[in-house]
C-alpha cells in the first residue's frame, strides 16, 4: 500500500469513525463531539483568512452571530426548515463580507485585529436594539433535542472547511495569499491583485462561521446576544488554531482536537485556575513553537529523514575526457 | 520515492488520527459506575463565567441540603450524592454536562442549572430524558412557556420582584416613577413587569429606558433621570451596574425619594462594595434569614455553622428546591420520574422559601411571592409585605454624604 | 436651565474623556515604540483595580495610598514582561506584530485566570471618593476628576520628557525610525524596555483610580483594552496630546449621544468612532500620517 493509499484510508477510517459516533446512542459522547467539530471547523474558518492571509481577526464571530440569528428568527417567523436557513445565512455572510471585507481590509495587522473586534462589540450591542432580533429577551426556537441533525451538518461543515483549506493549501489562490502574507506590497508588484484576493479569503472565512453559527442556534434552541456573540468562543478558536499552526492544513485539526481535550481536562481537575493554565500554555506554545504544533512536528519528522549528504566527488576525479 | 510535499500529510495524518483516537478514548472512559445504594442527583452551576458569583452561592445551598439530609439518614433510607459540573456560564457546556449526568453518571435525579439561557438549552435533555428539573435559579417566564413538560420554576417569578417597590411608592404618596434597568433578558422582563404593574398601581411611569449590558458610563442616563426628576427610581439592575447608576445618581446630585434595585443590591457584597450610600436603597428577595417558614430557622444556622458565613437567597432558592424535591421523592415512594414529574406539577410544598405551587400546564411558580429588602445601617431588612416585614421601609432616601 | 445641562453634559463628557485618556495613555506609549499592541493592557489594569479593592476592604488602605506603590509595582512588571516574552521576536515586521499580538492575548488570557483564581468571579469596587464637588450649580465627580487630572499631568510629564531630555529623545527616535535611530547609537532593545516600564507603571496608576469609579470583575478587562486601543487609534499613535484630545472627544460623544439619543448608541461610541477612524482618518486626529 503507498504512502498515499495509507494516508487516504485513515481519513476515511476517521470519517466513518465521526459518521458513526450518533449510533452510539450516546448523547454525552454526540455533544463532545459536535463541539469537537463546531470548534475545529470554526477555526478553519479563521484560518483562511488569519492563518493564510496573514491578517488577524478578533471578530469573525460576528459571522456566527448574524447566521445563529437568521436560523432562529427563519424557524420562528417563517417556520422554515432550519437548515434551509442556514444556507440562507451562509449567503447572506457571504454577501455581507464583500462591503465589509473591501473596507475594513484596507486596515493592517492589529488595526484589523482590533477594528474586526470593535465591529463585533458593536453588533452585539446594537442587536439589543434591533426589534425583530428579540433584542435582550433572545429569541426561542421550537424546542427539541437536535443533537444528531446538527452534528452531521456540522460535520458536513467542518469536511467542506477541510477540503477547502486542502485546496487553497495547494493551488494559485493559497500562493497569493501565502504572498500577501509575507509582503503585500511585494505581491501586488509581482502582479497579485491583493484586493480582491483578501476579499475573497474573507468571503470563505465568513461563510463557514455562518453555516456553523446556524446549526449552533438549532442545537441550543435559545438566542441571545450574550452566549451568541461570545468572546469566549471567538478566543477559543483563536487559540486552537494558533497551537494547531496557523495558516496550514492540519494545523486547525490538531489544534482544535488538542485543544478540546486540554481544555475539558483542566476545567475538570482545575476548575478555578484552568483559564490561567491555559493562557499559560498559549504563551509558552507561542514561545517555543512560534509556527504551531503541526509545522514544528512536520519539520523535526522532515529533518530526521534528511538522507545522508553525498560525498562530493573529489575533483581529482573528473576527468576531462577529450 | 515520496515526494516531500507528500510527507508532510502522511505524518499529519497520523497525528490527527492518534488524536481523534485519544478523543474517543477519552468519552469511552468511564462508562459510569452502577447507580448503587446512594441517590444521585445531577446539576451543574456557574462556578466560573458570567454568573459565577451567583452561582458561587447558589452551590452552597445544595451542598448544605445533602450535607444535613445525610446526617439524618437521606431520603428512603439512602444517601444523598451530588454530582455538580461547571457549566462556566454557558449554554452550550451545561448541555453536555448534562448529557453526561444522564448517559455517563446515570444520575437518579436532575436539577436546574442558573440563568434562563443555559436552562432554555438544558430544559430540551430534561424532556427527552423525561427527567423533571426544578430551576430554583430562573425568574423569567418566558422559558416556560415552550411546551415543555419537564421543567418548573422553583422560585418567585420576576413580575413579583417589583410589587412592594410599588407599593411602598404608593403609601407613600409617590406619583412619578422612573423605571430603568440593563438590556438584558431577566432585567428586560423586571423592567417590563414594573412598567405595567406601576401604571395598574396608578402611578405615572414618566421614564423608562435600559442601558446596555457592560456600559461604560451611566452619567448620561443619570442626566436623563435627574431631569425627569421622579419621586421613585425602580431600577432591573444586576450588581455591577447596580453601583454604577448608584453611583452615577449621587454624582449627579439627585436623590430621589425611593431607589430599588431589583436584584443587585441584595448581594451581600453590595454593601461591602458601595458603603453607607447604600443605606435606604431598596431591592428583592426571594428569601430572608427571618422568614418563619417550614425549616428556615435550622437551615440559617446549620448553614452558617457549616460554611462560616450566612446564606444568600440564591442559596435558600436551592436547598428549598431539594426540600421539594424531597417531598415528591418520599410521596412517590420510589425514585420513578414520571411519577415525581407528576407530583412536582400539581402539589403544594412549604419550603423555606414559602409554598410552592406552580401552573400545571407551563410549570410557572404560583405559589411563592418576592420580598422587598432595605438596607438599615448595614444590614438588610425585609420590609415589604407586612406579614414578613421586620421593619418598616426608611424614607424617603438620602445619600450618606455628599 | 438648559444651559446648565448643557455644560453638566460637557464636564461628564470631559471626565469620562479623562478615565478613557488615562487607560489609553500607557497602551500609547508601548504601541508608538514597539508597534505591538498590548492586548493585556485592560487586563493588567483591572487586576490593579482588583487589589486596590481588597486593600481597602482588609485593610481600609485607600487606592490613592496604594497608587505610589502601585505604579512602582507596575513599572516592574513591564519590565519584566518585556524582556521575558516579548524580546525574542523574529525580525519580518509583519511577523513579528502578529506574534506579538497573539503573546499579548495568551498573557491577557493568562491574567484573566489569575485574577479568576485569585478574586473569583465577584464584581469589586471602591467606595471612597464617590461623590462629587458642587460648583456653581455644576457637579464634578471627585475620582473621575482626579482620573483626568493625572491623566493630564502624565500627558504633559511624557511631552516635556520626550522633547526635553535626552532619553525621551531617544524614545522619540525610536518610535519614529527603528533603524536611524540604531544607526545613532540608540540601544533599540533599552527603548523598548522602557516603553513597557513606562506604560504598565501608568496602567497601574489608572488601575487605582478606576477602581473607584467603576464595578469589575477579572471579565471586565478586555473592554478596557479596546476602548483604550480606540483611544490610541483616534488621537494617533505616539502622540499623547492626541490621546488626551481624542479621549475628551469620545467622552463627549459618549455623553452626548447617551443623553439625547440613548444609552447603546452611546455605549457604541467608542467602536463605531473606532471603526470610523480606522477606515477614513488613519492617522487618528493628531498623529502624522503612518510611514
Amino acid at each position: 500500500m503507498t504512502q498515499r493509499t495509507l494516508g487516504i484510508t485513515i481519513l476515511a477510517l476517521l470519517f466513518l469513525g465521526a459518521v458513526a459516533i450518533p449510533f452510539t446512542g450516546n448523547g454525552y459522547i454526540l455533544s463532545l463531539f459536535y463541539t469537537s467539530a463546531l470548534f475545529t471547523g470554526l477555526a478553519y474558518g479563521w484560518n483562511i483568512i488569519s492563518g493564510y492571509a496573514g491578517y488577524l481577526s478578533f471578530g469573525q464571530i460576528t459571522f456566527f452571530g448574524i447566521g445563529a440569528y437568521i436560523v432562529a428568527i427563519g424557524t420562528t417567523r417563517f417556520h422554515a426548515p432550519w437548515y434551509l436557513c442556514a444556507l440562507v445565512a451562509g449567503v447572506f455572510c457571504a454577501a455581507l463580507a464583500v462591503p465589509m471585507g473591501w473596507l475594513m481590509l484596507r486596515l493592517k495587522g492589529p488595526f484589523f485585529a482590533l477594528g474586526m473586534l470593535g465591529l463585533a462589540q458593536s453588533l452585539r450591542i446594537s442587536t439589543d436594539l434591533i426589534p425583530w432580533t428579540g433584542g435582550a429577551d433572545g429569541i426561542y426556537l421550537p424546542p427539541g433535542s437536535n443533537g444528531v441533525q446538527v452534528y452531521y451538518w456540522t460535520l458536513a461543515v467542518l469536511i467542506l472547511a477541510i477540503v477547502l483549506t486542502a485546496t487553497i493549501d495547494r493551488n494559485a489562490f493559497g500562493l497569493r495569499l501565502r504572498a500577501l502574507r509575507e509582503d503585500e506590497r511585494a505581491a501586488g508588484t509581482l502582479g497579485v491583485d491583493t484586493t480582491t484576493t483578501k476579499v475573497k479569503a474573507f468571503i470563505l472565512s465568513a461563510i463557514i462561521p455562518a453555516l456553523l453559527g446556524g446549526g449552533y442556534a438549532w442545537y441550543l434552541t435559545y438566542v441571545e446576544p450574550s452566549s451568541i456573540y461570545s468572546t469566549e468562543i471567538e478566543l477559543q478558536t483563536v487559540a486552537m488554531a494558533i497551537l494547531g499552526g496557523m495558516g496550514t492544513l492540519w494545523g486547525p485539526f490538531v489544534g482544535g482536537i488538542l485543544m478540546s481535550q486540554i481544555s475539558q481536562a483542566l476545567s475538570t481537575k482545575f476548575p478555578q485556575t484552568h483559564l490561567m493554565i491555559f493562557g499559560a500554555l498559549v504563551v509558552a506554545l507561542l514561545l517555543a513553537l512560534p509556527r504551531g504544533i503541526v509545522p514544528t512536528v512536520v519539520d523535526k519528522l522532515q529533518g530526521k529523514r534528511k538522507p545522508p549528504e553525498p560525498e562530493p566527488a573529489p575533483l581529482a576525479q573528473t576527468e576531462v575526457v577529450t | 520515492m515520496i515526494k516531500a510535499s507528500r510527507r508532510p500529510r502522511w505524518v499529519s495524518t497520523i497525528l490527527s488520527a492518534a488524536l481523534l483516537a485519544t478523543l474517543v478514548a477519552t468519552g469511552a472512559r468511564g462508562t459510569g459506575a452502577a447507580a448503587g445504594k446512594p441517590i444521585v442527583i445531577g446539576t451543574t452551576i456557574s462556578e466560573t463565567g458570567a454568573y459565577a458569583e451567583d452561582g458561587k452561592y447558589a452551590l452552597l445551598g445544595y451542598q448544605y441540603y445533602v450535607e444535613e439530609q445525610n446526617k439524618k439518614g437521606g431520603w428512603l433510607g439512602r444517601p444523598l450524592q451530588l454530582k455538580v459540573y461547571d457549566d462556566a456560564s454557558d449554554p452550550a457546556t451545561s448541555l453536555t454536562e448534562y448529557q453526561k449526568l444522564v448517559e455517563q453518571d446515570h444520575v437518579d435525579l436532575i436539577v436546574g442549572p442558573y440563568s434562563s439561557a443555559v436552562t432554555a438549552a438544558v430544559a430540551n435533555v430534561a424532556d427527552k430524558y423525561k427527567m423533571p428539573m426544578l430551576s430554583p435559579e430562573v425568574a423569567s417566564t418566558a422559558p416556560f412557556l415552550r411546551g415543555l413538560k419537564y421543567d418548573f420554576m422553583a422560585t418567585s417569578p420576576a413580575p413579583n420582584y417589583v410589587a412592594g417597590s410599588i407599593a411602598i411608592a404608593k403609601a407613600h404618596g409617590y406619583k412619578t416613577v422612573a423605571v430603568t434597568g440593563e438590556d438584558t433578558a431577566f432585567p428586560k422582563a423586571i423592567a417590563a413587569a414594573t412598567v405595567k404593574a406601576t401604571k395598574e398601581a396608578g402611578l405615572n411611569v414618566i421614564f423608562d429606558e435600559l442601558y446596555p449590558h457592560n456600559a461604560s458610563d451611566y452619567t448620561a442616563i443619570a442626566q436623563k433621570i435627574k431631569q425627569a426628576n421622579p419621586d421613585a427610581v425602580l431600577s432591573a439592575a444586576y450588581f455591577p451596574d447596580a453601583v454604577g447608576l448608584l453611583r452615577a445618581l449621587k454624582q449627579a446630585g439627585f436623590t430621589p425619594k425611593e431607589l430599588f434595585f431589583a436584584v443587585g443590591a441584595t448581594e451581600p457584597n453590595f454593601y461591602k462594595e458601595v458603603g453607607k450610600d447604600a443605606d435606604g436603597v431598596l431591592s428583592t428577595s426571594n428569601w430572608s434569614p427571618e422568614l418563619k417558614t417550614q425549616g428556615n430557622a435550622a437551615f440559617v444556622k446549620g448553614f452558617t455553622a457549616y460554611f462560616h458565613k450566612p446564606p444568600d437567597y440564591h442559596s435558600a432558592q436551592n436547598y428549598a428546591a431539594l426540600q421539594v424535591l424531597q417531598a415528591a421523592v418520599t410521596k412517590v415512594g420510589s425514585i420513578n420520574n414520571d411519577k415525581i414529574r407528576d407530583f412536582l406539577a400539581t402539589s403544594k410544598v412549604p419550603t423555606i422559601l414559602g409554598v410552592y405551587s406552580v401552573d400545571p400546564n407551563t410549570g410557572i411558580q404560583l405559589g411563592y411571592k418576592s420580598l422587598t429588602m432595605q438596607w438599615q445601617g448595614g444590614k438588610d431588612y425585609v420590609v415589604w409585605p407586612d406579614e414578613y416585614a421586620q421593619r418598616k421601609p426608611i424614607t424617603p432616601f438620602q445619600w450618606a454624604s455628599r | 436651565m438648559h444651559l446648565e445641562l448643557v455644560v453638566q453634559l460637557v464636564i461628564n463628557g470631559l471626565l469620562l474623556g479623562g478615565v478613557f485618556a488615562l487607560a489609553a495613555l500607557g497602551l500609547n506609549i508601548i504601541f508608538g515604540v514597539t508597534r505591538i499592541v498590548n492586548l493585556a493592557h485592560g487586563q493588567l489594569i483591572i487586576l490593579t483595580a482588583l487589589i486596590c479593592s481588597t486593600l481597602f476592604q482588609r485593610f481600609n488602605i485607600t487606592p490613592l495610598e496604594v497608587l505610589p506603590l502601585a505604579v512602582i509595582a507596575g513599572m516592574g512588571v513591564g519590565t519584566v514582561l518585556e524582556r521575558t516574552l516579548l524580546r525574542r521576536l523574529p525580525e519580518h515586521q509583519q511577523t513579528a506584530e502578529t506574534t506579538s499580538l497573539l503573546i499579548t492575548f495568551g498573557v491577557s488570557y493568562f491574567l484573566i485566570g489569575l485574577s479568576l483564581a485569585i478574586f473569583t468571579g465577584d464584581f469589586r469596587s471602591v467606595g471612597y471618593l464617590t461623590s462629587s464637588w458642587t460648583i456653581g450649580g455644576v457637579d464634578i465627580a471627585k475620582a473621575q476628576f482626579l482620573a483626568f487630572a493625572l491623566a493630564l499631568f502624565l500627558a504633559a510629564i511624557l511631552a516635556v520628557l520626550l522633547r526635553s531630555t535626552p532619553v525621551g529623545r531617544a524614545l522619540r527616535a525610536a518610535s519614529q525610525n527603528v533603524d536611524g535611530a540604531r544607526a545613532c547609537g540608540i540601544d533599540i532593545d533599552q527603548m523598548r524596555t522602557l516603553s513597557f516600564t513606562l506604560g504598565i507603571g501608568i496602567a497601574a496608576a489608572a488601575g487605582c483610580l478606576l477602581s473607584m469609579i467603576y464595578a469589575y470583575n477579572p471579565d471586565t478587562g478586555s473592554q478596557f483594552t479596546l476602548i483604550a486601543f480606540s483611544i490610541v487609534v483616534l488621537g494617533g499613535r505616539g502622540s499623547y496630546a492626541g490621546s488626551v484630545l481624542g479621549a475628551a472627544l469620545l467622552g463627549l460623544a459618549v455623553s452626548f449621544v447617551g443623553f439625547y439619543g440613548n444609552t447603546h448608541l452611546g455605549s457604541m461610541m467608542p467602536y463605531v468612532v473606532f471603526i470610523l477612524v480606522l477606515l477614513f482618518r488613519p492617522q487618528g486626529i493628531l498623529g502624522k500620517a503612518v510611514a
